[in-house]
């Protein structure tokens, strides 16, 4: 009985994790483990994912056809969870890349004038 | 196909979330290992690995939020949520789906046989532009026509897209030799019936043009119907080329027509049908085909050409029609009457649905009881909203709780929409299966022996649309005020213990008994009304003792006997019959009552001028009387009292005076205050002959002549050797048995007959059994709507006992203050009762006016009683103001004995 079951507004930060999932994928397949450890060591450990909500993102972004996973046998012959991005998911980090460089074209313009 | 799997997840009941739970355990097996190797303790390593992945719960919740089919689940839980509700309460889920099934099984069962008989189209390519040739000024009563005009027209049938005819559906016989006969429905067509109609064999080929032509060679063709092939011939194959005698004729089946082509006829199907022509190898000398008087026995159907109006294709019809008319002239007709048959013009009607006569029987009683069974659904209807309205009540408290934990109101809401809704679907599904049960069964109610009614009742789109839409408006009825009922629930309810205010409940279930009763009242009085009608028409005086009196109707077809011989031949036949040991009386006639034919005369009294028109305005003209020919012995037989005069004999013979016998009605009509004995009369009278005066020599008591419901007519007994209509070449022979059932002599009088011939065809039937055929319709109203007023009763009972059973739990605490201050149990009885006294009142002052202002509708069926009956009205408010006294009697009986100590203790 989902009793507490309340709608979430989209936010800002949602996207923003989408794009960096995404742009981890587009390196090649990961497993949800790898894709944290890979978005905090890139980022010098500056971008510090927030662990409990990435796999239920992982899951939205999967229901809605940007990423496919698969369970799979890895080097050190563990279960884990494959992700690789599609090309639904491709053309989806293209666009909130190219939006997210706007952002932060405007963002940098703003800060230097100030 | 994102979407699919996701549709099996949310159906399958589990959703992504299930492999998350061993994708986030890995997830915390790796990060702890990270920490392990960075040197922390085993156990500090998985909390820190914990505290940094946040809560698992929430994140399992959070993924299946993601599931953009998540409400799919959600209604799939609150299915089954309401299935266990529904289970846990077996009773209460047993009478809703069962009054739902009843309710809505009655109406989609009397739906279908208004569908079959006034919605469907024939089943025929383009039924739309079939229109019917009729008479503009006979209305769509008489539009049947003579051999010669069909001739005619089919010889101007370019005018159309084909033009066709038909007879209406006629006994065939097909006993291959004499002795009782073998009948089955048939038809005679014109040659292209079937390919106008665009009507395909099933096997074979269908009858053609050259099938149809007079004096053809060869053995005629036959075509049979799907049914017959199976019945008859179990199916065959090599069906084409079998003989099939049909009326002695031999004839050869062509083909088979397909399962669902029944003809043109709603209500009726045929078995066999031959071609026009073949009728004068049947009839020989007798065939309507020759009949110089014009024998109007055929309907003529066109096809309109595409794009051609109905208005211009009549124009074309009215241009040919002096020819045609002209050519059709029947030898026989009065010249007075010539004008009017030559400038009668031609009218014609759109068919698309088939002709029916069933339509005008059955059209107003199928109304009647839609009505009816209607009205039992919105009284099931009204019942299960209070049902549901007692288990919200009693849910008050649960649903508070959810509330306050959270739960949208739309929410709770829906869950009880989804109960509703389960309920209405099971009721319907039960009432469709009912359904298809009950419109058969209705559709043999109203079948009789020698007229099978056959109508094609299988499920269509209309029907499932139908249901469809009543379970709807059954549901939005029952189902609202519940729904609402739980949306207003407050969590400050679940602070209190129990809920002792249920406000706005009893006012809207009072409201909804009030109307209860109501509708209740006015089908008892409806169920009231058809029964007395039954009643009285059981109980009219018939005249004559038809208890034990066999009719045998016996057919010279197949004997060749000469017409000339024909009177000679039945009165050695009823000498023969009369013998049979067991016979008391035996005499021939050619109308017996309620035998479905009369035959009409109409009396010129000396000095009078002479009428020739039986008819008035489509009625009997007072100049008009009914006649029967019969032979001596015949009023002996149905033992009719001879109350002046003398009966007729055997001196009354064909060169003896013509003389009669007429009824008491009669009597008084033509011979007001005078002896009628010895008076003398004519009949009508050929063009150009002499009247032929007939002597009156006795009177005998009315009777009835065809139908319970006519008044006393006139009516006239003549010798049948003094026939003038000519002698038939059938004849009926009814026979008295001396003792018991007439049937226990048949064996030994079929015997007797073919003694005499034994290529006589007959046929039996009691009159006992006629008289009950005769107002079978009346029987099936007065039983539908019995059971059906009953059943209303018994829903408000219910209705009534639960509102007075849940006021009275309601009450508990004032009744135990009042009884420990020690009202006396009677009063407290007569507390409860007086407030369901004044429900049944209201109920039953709205119900009488109900039922005075719909009693005219039905006033066309009854019989002996008047739409505005004062003792069926009283006598329904009576028995409702009982069942209103039981249902409410046994809670305030409860409600009497309550101890006050007992509630005292549950404060």
């Amino acid at each position: 009985m989902a009793i507490l079951h309340r709608k979430k507004k989209p936010d800002a930060l949602q996207g923003t994790l989408d794009l960096l999932v995404l742009k981890t994928l587009s390196r090649g397949p990961q497993h949800g483990y790898g894709i944290a450890s890979h978005i905090e060591a890139v980022s010098d450990d500056v971008l510090r994912v927030e662990e409990g909500s990435l796999y239920p993102a992982l899951h939205r972004m999967e229901q809605a056809g940007w990423i496919a996973a698969d369970w799979q046998i890895t080097e050190n012959n563990r279960r884990a969870r494959l992700y690789r991005i599609t090309r639904a998911g491709q053309k989806r980090l293209d666009e909130e890349q190219e939006k997210w460089d706007r952002l932060t074209r405007a963002v940098g313009k703003v800060l230097r004038f100030a | 196909m994102g979407w699919l799997r996701r549709l099996r997840g949310t159906l399958v009941g589990s959703t992504a979330a299930d492999g998350l739970d061993e994708e986030m355990q890995l997830h915390l097996e790796a990060r702890t290992r990270e920490y392990l190797e960075r040197g922390l303790s085993s156990e500090e390593a998985r909390d820190l690995a914990l505290k940094r992945f946040g809560s698992v719960t929430l994140a399992k919740e959070r993924a299946r939020d993601a599931d953009t089919l998540r409400w799919l689940a959600d209604v799939g839980q609150d299915v089954r949520d309401a299935w266990r509700q529904l289970r846990k309460a077996p009773a209460f889920a047993f009478v809703v789906i069962l009054s739902l099934a009843l309710g809505i099984g009655a109406n989609t069962a009397i739906f279908s046989l208004l569908d079959a008989m006034l919605l469907r189209t024939l089943p025929v390519a383009a039924p739309e532009r079939l229109v019917r040739i009729g008479s503009a000024s006979a209305g769509d009563r008489s539009s049947t026509w003579s051999y010669g005009i069909w001739d005619q027209i089919r010889q101007h049938a370019p005018m159309f897209d084909g033009a066709i005819a038909c007879s209406s559906i006629e006994r065939f016989n097909l006993a291959d030799a004499g002795g009782e006969t073998q009948p089955v429905d048939g038809i005679l067509v014109s040659g292209d019936f079937f390919s106008v109609l665009g009507v395909r064999a099933a096997a074979g080929r269908m009858l053609t043009a050259a099938d149809d032509a007079r004096n053809g060679a060869g053995t005629p063709a036959a075509v049979i119907s799907y049914s017959l092939w199976q019945r008859r011939f179990g199916g065959i194959p090599h069906i084409t080329g079998t003989p099939l005698v049909v009326e002695r004729i031999p004839f050869t089946i062509v083909g088979v027509a397909p399962p669902l082509f029944f003809g043109v006829e709603v209500g009726r199907a045929f078995d066999v049908a031959i071609p026009i022509a073949a009728e004068s190898l049947i009839h020989g000398k007798d065939s309507r085909l020759n009949e110089a008087g014009g024998w109007s026995f055929l309907s003529i159907l066109s096809r309109l050409k595409p794009g051609q109006s109905r208005e211009d294709a009549t124009a074309a019809l009215r241009g040919m029609q002096p020819q045609i008319r002209a050519a059709a002239m029947p030898a026989l007709l009065p010249p007075a009457l010539q004008r009017d048959f030559l400038n009668q013009p031609f009218s014609l009607t759109s068919i698309a649905a088939g002709m029916s006569p069933l339509r005008r029987t059955y059209r107003r009683p199928l109304l009647i009881l839609s009505a009816i069974v209607a009205l039992v659904l919105l009284i099931a209807c009204a019942n299960i909203a209070n049902l549901l309205l007692a288990r919200a009540t009693a849910r008050r408290h649960e649903l508070s709780v959810r509330v306050s934990l959270g739960a949208s109101r739309w929410r709770i809401a829906r869950q009880q929409l989804v109960e509703s809704v389960l309920l209405a679907s099971v009721g319907a599904t039960a009432g469709l299966l009912f359904a298809a049960w009950g419109s058969q069964a209705l559709a043999t109610l109203v079948s009789t022996p020698g007229r099978p009614v056959v109508l094609d009742l299988s499920l269509n789109w209309r029907i499932l649309g139908f249901t469809a839409a009543v379970t709807f408006a059954t549901l939005v009825v029952f189902a609202t005020a519940p729904a609402l009922r739980a949306m207003r629930a407050e969590p400050i309810d679940a602070m209190k213990q129990r809920d002792r205010d249920g406000s706005g409940h009893v006012p809207l279930s009072s409201g909804l008994v009030v109307a209860q009763v109501a509708l209740s009242l006015v089908l008892v009085v409806a169920a009231g009304l058809f029964v007395r009608t039954f009643e009285r028409l059981a109980a009219v005086p018939l005249g004559f003792d038809g208890d034990r009196v066999l009719v045998a109707t016996v057919n010279l077809y197949r004997t060749g006997i000469d017409p000339a011989a024909r009177l000679p031949f039945y009165d050695r036949l009823v000498e023969r019959v009369a013998a049979v040991p067991g016979v008391e009386h035996a005499a021939a006639s050619i109308v017996t009552p309620i035998g479905g034919n009369s035959l009409i005369d109409v009396v010129n009294l000396p000095g009078e001028a002479p009428t020739m028109q039986p008819f008035e305005g489509g009625r009997l003209s007072p100049r008009a009387t009914l006649v029967n020919y019969v032979t001596p012995q015949w009023f002996a037989a149905y033992g009719m009292t001879i109350r002046a005069g003398r009966d007729l004999t055997d001196r009354d013979s064909a060169s003896a005076e013509p003389v009669v016998v007429v009824n008491e009605s009669f009597a008084r009509r033509f011979f007001p205050n005078r002896n009628p004995i010895g008076a003398t009369f004519a009949g009508l009278t050929p063009p150009g002959a002499v009247p032929v005066q007939k002597t009156v020599v006795g009177v005998v008591a009315d009777a009835i002549y065809d139908s319970l419901r006519d008044e006393p007519v006139p009516a006239m007994f003549a010798p049948l050797r003094q026939a003038h209509v000519g002698v038939p070449q059938h004849i009926s022979v009814s026979i008295r048995s001396a003792a018991g059932s007439p049937t226990t002599v048949a064996h030994d009088v079929a015997s007797a007959l073919t003694s005499v011939d034994r290529d006589l065809t007959f046929s039996f039937r009691a009159v006992s059994d006629q008289v009950r055929t005769s107002i079978r319709q009346e029987r099936v109203i007065a039983l539908l709507s019995g059971f059906f007023g009953l059943l209303a009763l018994l829903i408000a009972g219910i209705g009534l006992y639960g509102v007075t059973s849940y006021a009275v739990s309601r009450r508990r605490g004032e009744m135990s203050v009042r009884i420990a201050l020690g009202a006396p149990p009677a009063s407290i009885i007569g507390l409860v009762l007086s407030r369901v006294c004044r429900l049944v009142a209201v109920g039953v002052a709205i119900g009488a006016i109900l039922s005075l202002w719909a009693a005219r509708f039905v006033s066309s069926l009854l019989f002996g009683v008047r739409p505005h009956d004062m003792p069926t009205l009283f006598g329904a408010v009576v028995v409702l103001a009982l069942v209103g006294l039981v249902a409410a009697w046994l809670p305030a009986r409860r409600a009497s004995r309550i101890d006050p100590a007992d509630v005292l203790r549950e404060i």
